[in-house]
């Protein structure tokens, strides 16, 4: 007998949903903030979901009634994700979205994940009174939302078939503190088998201990146990992260692929000679080179200068991508939270991708302004003398103006660490991806009406440059410079006299400019070039010795050539501090004269 | 410190700095150190852990971040999403190629448009753009180019002398 279409499905009750921001200890404001945005995802069944409910004035919204297919085994993980979404521009007025301030970089997120069967029962009943989840989200020092839920289920949510599907989905349900305290725990046991191993290398504790750099990505991938400061990743977690979430989203980097790969041909290609409209062309020019060391080398590096100037078009450096803390407002009509930007915060985006929940809120928030600045513009039309129309129209039509070029022109507010992981994750896409399968997702982006008719006749050269780039764009791996999250003031007392040249002395000014203030943290793609043989040192640490690696810096891309009269390799930037930092993070690099 | 890929690097002198002294291994302190001759640098790789027990259940460490990274993933554009936004949105690659011997020019990167921007362009409209680009930057120089890139960038070559 085939089951009922509606015993097939899980079905999830409508919510009333309140946002409330902890102002003290048990002290609870609701968050008043215009357009602040929800979203209900459900990872137990993997689907990106693409709802969004506006919150009013009072914090509160409604997340609808949903249904979800039962036909595949259940994720194993936090069963259902919630995320929210504000702006937290600077200078806010209640109830007005600022038309100045249409960019992504003082959006607020916030994370929470529950199991189904939290949302929906409670003490084996339908549970019908509101419950609170801490949220937590990217204010550095605490966990400064919860989440208040107001399940409004029926009969119909409590079916024995109903119930059996959300016992199903709860036994695979992990919470993410509790994923998130285990991976802090496996850190610290590497970070103790690498200080154990340094030790016997002649590597003092204080050295390797506070250099195991580490860094926080609390907010995209809410690992963040209840504990605030427990919420950073080690190098072998964040490669992995990388490495996963790069396969994972392989697809959706595709589109930028595309872009780097024209650049390639129209940018480095064609200089060389060939008729970069003809695919047997490209793929004569670039088996050749493929032949020879140098020929490989050449290929690698013209793709990554594609990759960078895709890079380049879409999103744009600032180091205010990264939220430190929030301010809070206490108007007269409600408590509103305003972004406080800080050099050394965490970072907020997907590998160089918008969240799909901030595209989502970005593009509401326009379609708002624009129906608030139409209703405006008819009432001021209809009670000002007709002598002043004119100016409000002009007004009027300047915000519009805004609006479509946000749009239409949106630049990706990104930091180092984003460009850097958009790089390698556009090159393991190019490595990695199942060839078939890249091929047609080529074919979907370069039909699209996104490419012109120039860039479209391209798609077959663009075919045939990525079957050539799968090995030189396996050995690029993303690279972190100097500690995130790291005190290392202990450090200071330990540098007591002018070491001596060599490795030491480097270490020490290393440790002066740290304390100094003078380095934060960076992050770069690196092509690993040449490494001799790994040998194991213990269990988990093995150790591999590096001949050369080239840094290929993603946010402030310049290009050095013969004819330029001196330049520091491809790093520098326009911001006096931040070209400081890079000189000091590359050190002494040959020049090209 | 450097990180790269999943090791933390090291470095170690090649050779001792002066007669008597102890040869040093630490932290590498910056990247021109890697591959210098007088280093030897080294990457510590530490591996993920193979068991990790949560409510008497035996994980991986790397299923713990498969998790990690199912649940962010949900967060990410699909890639239909993606052509569908940029196209509604008048995005368009344009696909300029840099002028021969631009390596005596200086590159700058313009971001914007020159001409207004209407609700739907064709791509002869975007063809308008490009060419008022080029006035544009033909008024900061008589011997600059202009270069689209996408409908939003565009590159400005300048004579260095």
């Amino acid at each position: 007998m085939s089951v009922p279409l509606k015993d097939q499905l899980v079905q999830i009750c409508p919510f009333t949903v309140r946002l409330f921001t902890c102002l003290a200890e048990g002290v609870l404001e609701p968050v008043s903030n215009d357009g602040t945005s929800i979203a209900m995802m459900t990872p137990f069944n993997w689907t990106k979901l693409e709802t969004l409910t506006y919150l009013d004035s009072s914090g509160e919204g409604t997340i609808a009634a949903l249904n979800c297919r039962m036909d595949t085994s259940p994720f194993t993980g936090p069963n259902i994700r919630f995320c929210v979404c504000m702006d937290g521009a600077v200078k806010l007025k209640p109830g007005e979205i600022p038309p100045n301030n249409l960019g992504t970089q003082t959006v607020i997120y916030a994370n929470t994940t529950c199991s189904l069967a939290e949302l929906m029962i409670e003490n084996e009943q339908p549970r019908t009174r509101a419950f609170q989840l801490h949220a937590t989200s990217s204010d550095k020092a605490t966990c400064s939302f919860v989440l208040q839920l107001t399940p409004h289920g029926t009969q119909a949510h409590y079916s024995t078939a109903n119930v059996g599907h959300i016992m199903t989905v709860l036994a695979k349900h992990i919470p993410s503190a509790v994923i998130a305290r285990a991976l802090f725990q496996c850190m610290d046991v590497r970070r103790n088998a690498l200080c154990e191993a340094m030790k016997s290398s002649g590597v003092e504790d204080i050295n390797s201990r506070t250099f195991y750099m580490t860094l926080p990505v609390g907010s995209l991938y809410d690992l963040s146990t209840d504990e605030a400061q427990q919420c950073t990743v080690d190098a072998a977690q964040w490669n992995a992260l990388v490495e996963k979430t790069s396969s994972m989203l392989a697809e959706s980097h595709v589109f930028k692929l595309c872009e780097a790969m024209v650049m390639m041909l129209t940018h480095s290609v064609a200089s060389m000679g060939v008729n970069i409209e003809s695919a047997a062309a490209v793929h004569g020019f670039l088996a050749s080179c493929n032949a020879s060391a140098e020929g490989r080398d050449w290929v690698s590096e013209a793709a990554q200068h594609g990759m960078r100037t895709a890079n380049e078009c879409s999103f744009e450096y600032r180091s205010d991508s990264q939220i430190r803390g929030f301010a809070v407002r206490n108007h007269e009509d409600g408590v509103y939270l305003e972004a406080q930007m800080d050099s050394s915060g965490e970072k907020q985006n997907l590998l160089g991708m918008d969240p799909l929940m901030c595209d989502l809120h970005m593009a509401a928030k326009c379609a708002a302004l624009r129906s608030r600045t139409e209703v405006r513009l008819a009432h001021d039309l209809s009670c000002k003398p007709a002598s002043e129309h004119d100016a409000l129209r002009a007004k009027s039509a300047a915000v519009m103006g805004r609006i479509l070029l946000k749009e239409s022109m949106e630049t990706f507010t990104a930091d180092c660490e984003d460009a850097a992981a958009c790089l390698a994750a556009m090159a393991s896409t190019a490595a990695r991806m199942d060839p078939a399968h890249l091929e047609a997702c080529v074919h979907s982006v370069m039909d699209s009406a996104a490419f012109s008719s120039k860039a479209q006749a391209l798609k077959p050269s663009v075919l045939a440059a990525l079957r050539h780039l799968r090995e030189s764009m396996s050995t690029l791996q993303i690279g972190l410079v100097f500690a995130h999250a790291t005190s290392i003031d202990e450090m200071r007392s330990t540098v007591k006299e002018v070491a001596l040249p060599g490795v030491r002395m480097r270490y020490e000014r290393l440790v002066g400019c740290l304390n100094a203030q003078k380095l934060t943290g960076h992050a770069c793609l690196f092509n690993k070039r040449a490494c001799l043989g790994k040998r194991k040192l213990n269990e988990i640490v093995s150790v591999t010795e590096i001949q050369a690696v080239k840094a290929s810096e993603g946010t402030n891309p310049v290009d050095v050539h013969p004819s330029d009269s001196q330049c520091l390799l491809v790093s520098k930037s326009s911001l006096p501090k931040l070209h400081e930092q890079l000189s000091l993070i590359n050190g002494e690099m040959p020049t090209t004269r | 410190m450097i990180s790269l890929g999943s090791g933390y690097l090291y470095s170690t002198d090649a050779q001792q700095p002066l007669p008597g002294a102890p040869l040093s291994t630490l932290p590498t302190a910056n990247i021109a150190m890697i591959g210098h001759p007088s280093t030897h640098t080294y990457s510590l790789e530490c591996e993920l852990l193979p068991e990790v027990t949560i409510r008497s259940v035996v994980y991986t460490e790397c299923q713990l971040l498969d998790m990690v990274v199912g649940v962010a993933s949900c967060l990410a554009p699909s890639l239909e999403h993606i052509i569908n936004s940029r196209s509604r949105a008048n995005f368009l690659v344009l696909a300029g190629a840099p002028p021969p011997l631009c390596q005596g020019m200086s590159r700058v990167v313009m971001r914007g448009r020159v001409l207004p921007l209407t609700h739907f362009m064709t791509e002869a409209d975007h063809a308008e753009e490009v060419r008022a680009r080029e006035i544009a930057a033909q008024k900061v120089h008589a011997r600059a180019l202009a270069v689209s890139i996408t409908s939003g960038t565009w590159n400005m070559y300048v004579p260095q002398s």
